[in-house]
């Protein structure tokens, strides 16, 4: 309204006086201005002084002043003001236009449920409309300029019309698509780029330098961006999946620790139920409250791993009433539910009842095997599982070797002055360096008691080792430990969400089944938990303080857990105990399997992006190291990958050159579906045979979905596109105004015009304004 | 003494044994005046007040207790045979030899007590009068099935085996009770045992005599096995483990069977606690 108003007031639009320039063309000196300015204003207040004495002081200033304005217009016109335009000659110039061809513009968040591509179809019409209403955008640059069609996407081409497109782009690439149409452009008259998208790119998230680059290379070169938005910038009430946080491989049986972002618009207060499902089965719900506008929130759920293999997991929430975009209420994630078993070595110095019933919790477990060595006296050693005669047969480890090939070590009640320092420093390095994971027990010669404070694994333990007095050495009756007391254990909130110590879903019932628990005893005294430790359980004795009773924290590239507790066993063997309870055995397996799961193996391959486009490269790499978990560097690498078709492809990984044992190379899939990738190294230190490290991952290709997650359109975006351009955001609605913008073009073609500023209806409203007032103010008081 | 003076005589006499009768009757001690029923019931009651138990309290503050099963038996107590000093004397051995952190007095507990549970080892002698009640039946069982472990020691001979046979029918009705062969990892969890001994009973032993009693000739190792194929229930018959660690000290009991019952004792506490 403004802007036709200022149009038909000026002539020319607004954008046209701020690229043009005003000329006067009458070439008069300063002179003869200046004495015509004077000579006015003489005129002008003479023609006052007689009427003077009836007019007052203010009045005669008035109308002097108001006489001298519209004798300065018309001095004004008569030196004939101009302004003059660069103007773009037609059909000279080229015309950039780039339309989003991504999944996004389905979105139907338009008038009566328009989707957005309906918007830009309409704006680009293939035939010229038959004159009615105002014309289309795309007719009106036709009419002027030469256009040059394109779709970007992931990937930008040129089209003949808007027809051509599909929407099926899984990606929006503006960046790319910017770049693209600019380079095609590069030695064509170009008056300008004509951007029609919704904004919500997916890609240039971490590549703002890149798009600030570009759009300062369009500016130097004088073109400018002019996007149109179309799209909602904010949907009434949408709920959105973010992208789930799964871990990459999982262990058979285990409970898989998902967090899922959800963001919730205008549905504050409802509830949704997040289901997960696998192959069509739900293993795992939970509802959850939603909070304010826009805000992220984390959901924490717990699924069961039962099927071996490469699970494509869904997650999904029931589309609320008003849910313009329901496509991203649901997620999809790939994982892999590994049933190799893990192999864990459990370690008492004497014989213990918790060995006995940890032993028989896991041997249900077919995905945990615990070899045992017990020191049965000084210099005497028993051991219980170990896979052939030779294993621990020189009893516990003393080389990298034969410590490194388990995935996770317990130590009960053993003193740390059984151990040399070297076997000290690996344990410390088991963790911190293999990726293993470390579990400590309570006992009588286990934390302080067992003298662990100055040693290296001191570093490793989750929880601080407070000092205490050193026991008396000598035979005889062990003393009863001065620390001696019962503990009450429950869950912590952090306990309560933790795939280890939660036994119930709900926060509650988990803190009543804790509660029916009997006490457990501990006799170490208590420690701090560390800073980056979390307390899962904790006790509350006598003092009724809380301590910590269990706690994990993750040292280098393992984990650590501490189990201050001397008796687990008790909540197996308690007459309280229903015998078909399973407290005991859930736990010890949980806490087990949490412990050694992540412990990298020797051989690491991972697959980015682990969805990809067809056609879109996807880089293998992969992390080699040998029997000592050192990283090697020259090894022969190779890849199988096999498509969904069953066709196997070789792909070589070589050496990055940038870390220690990291290997990568580059595979294009030429199909949609889920492609495996098995690697196998060689080479020196990796023992060849019947050892050689072999390792599998998997990704999938043509099935990414991110268009419809964070799909509002982003005029903001698009607005500072424009703005670094010089270019303006439009509506759809405004392609007039958007063809006026074009036209003052700057670069191409252009020729000058020069248009004539006295007659516009401005110049003369203003003088019949002045005019009128003069005389209005002397009809009133009767004067002349 | 006429024929009258006799009847007169024998009726005072009559009379008065049975008043005396009746007197020591009512002031005999109560097991003599009561049912068989009452009398296990004392006796269980008299068990209760005798037990000595660990003397920290619960939970246990050791490692390992040295626990004695108190079971109801026939007319006497056979669960204590021995108790304690076969248990006090066994536990001097086991905490000399191994590195166990025992408790090192002896420890002995009713099968109904509710912290049966917190000894996942029992030790028990004389089965063969056993008649457990069946509160002591349930409470065995559940022990059992949580995994808690009973070595029998000290019965000899048919009849006893079969009482013994038929109380573990009621505790675990249906597992047979298998001969355990001398490969088992039991034999050599602490000590290599390639032979199954005969200990005679200490009487026996020191005299020289034939070590066997009754008509238990040879010396027998079983088991009762849980679904998992784990032993719960370790069986020594024809043999009497218990006299051999109660006895060890006397220089005239053979040596041979104490090194023996103790050699079997530590292997079985091994194994318990690995198993």
């Amino acid at each position: 309204m403004f802007l036709s108003a200022f149009e038909w007031l000026l002539g020319s639009p607004p954008v046209a006086f701020e690229r043009g320039q005003i000329e006067l063309l009458v070439p008069w000196g300063v002179f003869w201005i200046a004495a015509a300015v004077t000579g006015a204003l003489v005129f002008a207040l003479l023609g006052y002084r007689r009427l003077g004495r009836r007019l007052g002081r203010r009045g005669r200033l008035l109308l002097g002043a108001a006489r001298f304005a519209a004798i300065a217009l018309v001095l004004l016109c008569l030196l004939r003001p101009q302004l003059v335009l660069s103007l773009v000659v037609p059909q000279e110039n080229v015309v950039g236009v780039l339309l989003d061809d991504s999944r996004s513009m389905q979105i139907a968040d338009g008038e009566d449920g328009r989707p957005r591509s309906a918007t830009l179809l309409a704006a680009f019409p293939d035939e010229a409309a038959a004159g009615r209403g105002e014309a289309p955008l795309g007719d009106l640059l036709r009419e002027k300029f030469v256009t040059r069609l394109f779709r970007f996407s992931d990937d930008t081409r040129r089209v003949e019309r808007a027809s051509e497109l599909g929407f099926t782009g899984a990606r929006t690439d503006l960046l790319g698509g910017l770049t693209r149409v600019a380079d095609e452009l590069a030695s064509l008259p170009v008056a300008g780029i004509v951007l029609v998208s919704d904004g919500a790119d997916t890609v240039a998230g971490g590549r703002e330098d890149d798009l600030d680059q570009t759009l300062l290379e369009l500016r130097t070169r004088g073109i400018r961006v002019y996007p149109v938005a179309v799209g909602r910038p904010e949907f009434e009430a949408d709920l959105e999946l973010g992208t789930p946080d799964v871990p990459a491989r999982v262990l058979r049986g285990s409970l898989l620790e998902i967090r899922l972002p959800l963001r919730a618009t205008g549905l504050a207060g409802r509830t949704a139920r997040v289901e997960v499902l696998d192959e069509g089965r739900i293993i795992a719900t939970e509802t959850v409250r939603l909070s304010g506008d826009s805000v992220e929130t984390t959901v924490t759920l717990l699924a069961p791993a039962e099927e071996p293999g490469a699970r494509r997991l869904r997650f999904r929430v029931a589309p609320f009433s008003g849910e313009v975009l329901t496509r991203n209420n649901e997620q999809s994630v790939l994982t892999e539910v590994d049933d190799r078993p893990l192999r864990l070595l459990y370690f008492e110095g004497q014989p213990r009842w918790e060995l006995k019933f940890l032993r028989r919790a896991v041997a249900g477990d077919p995905e945990l095997h615990v070899s045992c060595l017990i020191r049965t006296a000084e210099g005497k050693f028993y051991r219980v599982d170990v896979a052939d005669a030779g294993e621990l047969a020189g009893g516990f480890p003393d080389t990298r070797e034969e410590l490194f090939a388990y995935d996770g070590v317990l130590l009960g009640s053993v003193e740390a002055s059984f151990f040399s320092q070297g076997q000290l420093n690996m344990l410390r390095d088991f963790v911190s360096q293999r990726g293993g994971g470390l579990l400590t027990l309570g006992g009588t010669s286990a934390f302080s008691e067992g003298g662990y404070r100055d040693t290296p694994l001191a570093e490793v333990l989750p929880l601080t080792l407070p000092e205490v007095a050193a026991t008396p050495a000598g035979a005889g009756e062990p003393p009863v430990p001065a620390a001696f007391r019962e503990l009450r254990v429950l869950p912590t909130r952090a306990g309560s969400l933790h795939p280890v110590a939660r036994l119930d879903p709900d926060p509650l019932a988990n803190e009543d089944r804790y509660r029916n628990l009997p006490p457990l005893s501990g006799v170490n005294r208590s420690g701090q938990p560390k800073p980056g430790a979390t307390v899962l359980l904790e006790g509350l004795g006598p003092t009724e303080e809380p301590e910590p009773v269990l706690l994990v924290q993750r040292f280098g590239r393992g984990r650590s857990a501490s189990l201050t507790v001397q008796d687990l066993w008790v909540w197996q063997m308690d007459a309280s105990i229903p015998l078909e309870d399973e407290t005991h055995e859930v736990l010890s397996r949980r806490l087990l399997r949490w412990l050694a799961s992540d412990a990298p193996r020797r051989l690491e391959v991972s697959a980015s992006p682990a969805k990809s486009l067809v056609g879109e490269r996807v880089t293998l790499r992969a992390r080699v190291e040998d029997e000592r978990f050192l990283a090697v560097n020259d090894a022969l690498v190779e890849a199988e990958v096999t498509g969904p078709d069953g066709v196997i492809s070789g792909v070589p990984l070589r050496w990055t050159g940038q870390g220690d044992g990291e290997y990568s190379g580059v595979y294009v899939p030429g199909g949609p579906g889920t492609h495996q990738v098995e690697i196998r190294a060689a080479g020196a230190g990796l023992q060849e045979g019947s050892e050689a490290p072999r390792a599998a991952t998997l990704f999938e290709a043509g099935v990414v979905d991110d268009e419809f997650f964070d799909a509002e359109a982003d005029p903001g975006l698009l607005g500072r596109i424009a703005e670094a351009t010089g270019g303006r955001l439009f509506e759809p609605d405004e392609a007039e105004a958007l063809l006026t913008d074009l036209s003052l073009a700057e670069s191409g073609t252009t020729v000058v015009e020069r248009r004539e500023l006295w007659n516009v209806p401005a110049v003369f409203l203003l003088l019949f304004g002045l005019l009128a007032a003069d005389w209005g103010v002397r009809h009133a008081r009767g004067l002349p | 003494m006429s024929r009258r003076g006799i009847l007169a005589a024998a009726f005072v006499l009559a009379a008065s044994v049975l008043f005396g009768g009746t007197l020591l009757v009512r002031h005999l001690p109560p097991a003599l005046q009561a049912t068989p029923r009452q009398i296990r019931e004392m006796l269980a009651e008299a068990m209760r007040e005798d037990l000595g138990g660990p003397r920290f309290g619960r939970p246990p503050a050791h490692d390992f207790y040295f626990t004695r099963a108190a079971y109801t038996s026939y007319g006497w107590r056979g669960w204590s045979v021995d108790y304690p000093k076969a248990d006090v004397q066994f536990l001097i051995g086991l905490r000399r030899i191994t590195n166990l952190n025992s408790y090192a007095n002896e420890n002995s507990v009713l099968l109904t007590d509710p912290d049966l549970g917190r000894y996942p080892f029992l030790y028990t002698v004389e089965v063969g009068h056993m008649a457990m009640t069946e509160e002591e039946v349930l409470a065995l069982r559940r022990y059992l099935h949580q995994g808690g472990f009973l070595v029998v020691d000290d019965f000899w001979g048919t009849a006893e085996w079969v009482n013994f046979a038929h109380e573990m029918g009621r505790v675990l009705p249906g597992r047979p009770i298998e001969d355990i062969p001398l490969d088992h990892p039991v034999f050599r969890a602490f000590f290599e045992v390639d032979e199954i001994v005969q200990v005679p009973n200490v009487g026996q032993g020191m005299r020289g005599g034939p070590t066997w009693e009754r008509d238990g000739y040879h010396p027998v190792v079983r088991g009762i096995l849980d679904d998992e194929g784990r032993l719960m229930v370790l069986v020594n018959w024809n043999t009497d483990l218990g006299d051999a660690w109660e006895w060890a000290e006397n220089p005239y009991y053979p040596l041979h069977f104490s090194n023996y019952a103790y050699a079997m004792g530590i292997n079985f506490i091994i194994y318990a606690m690995a198993h």
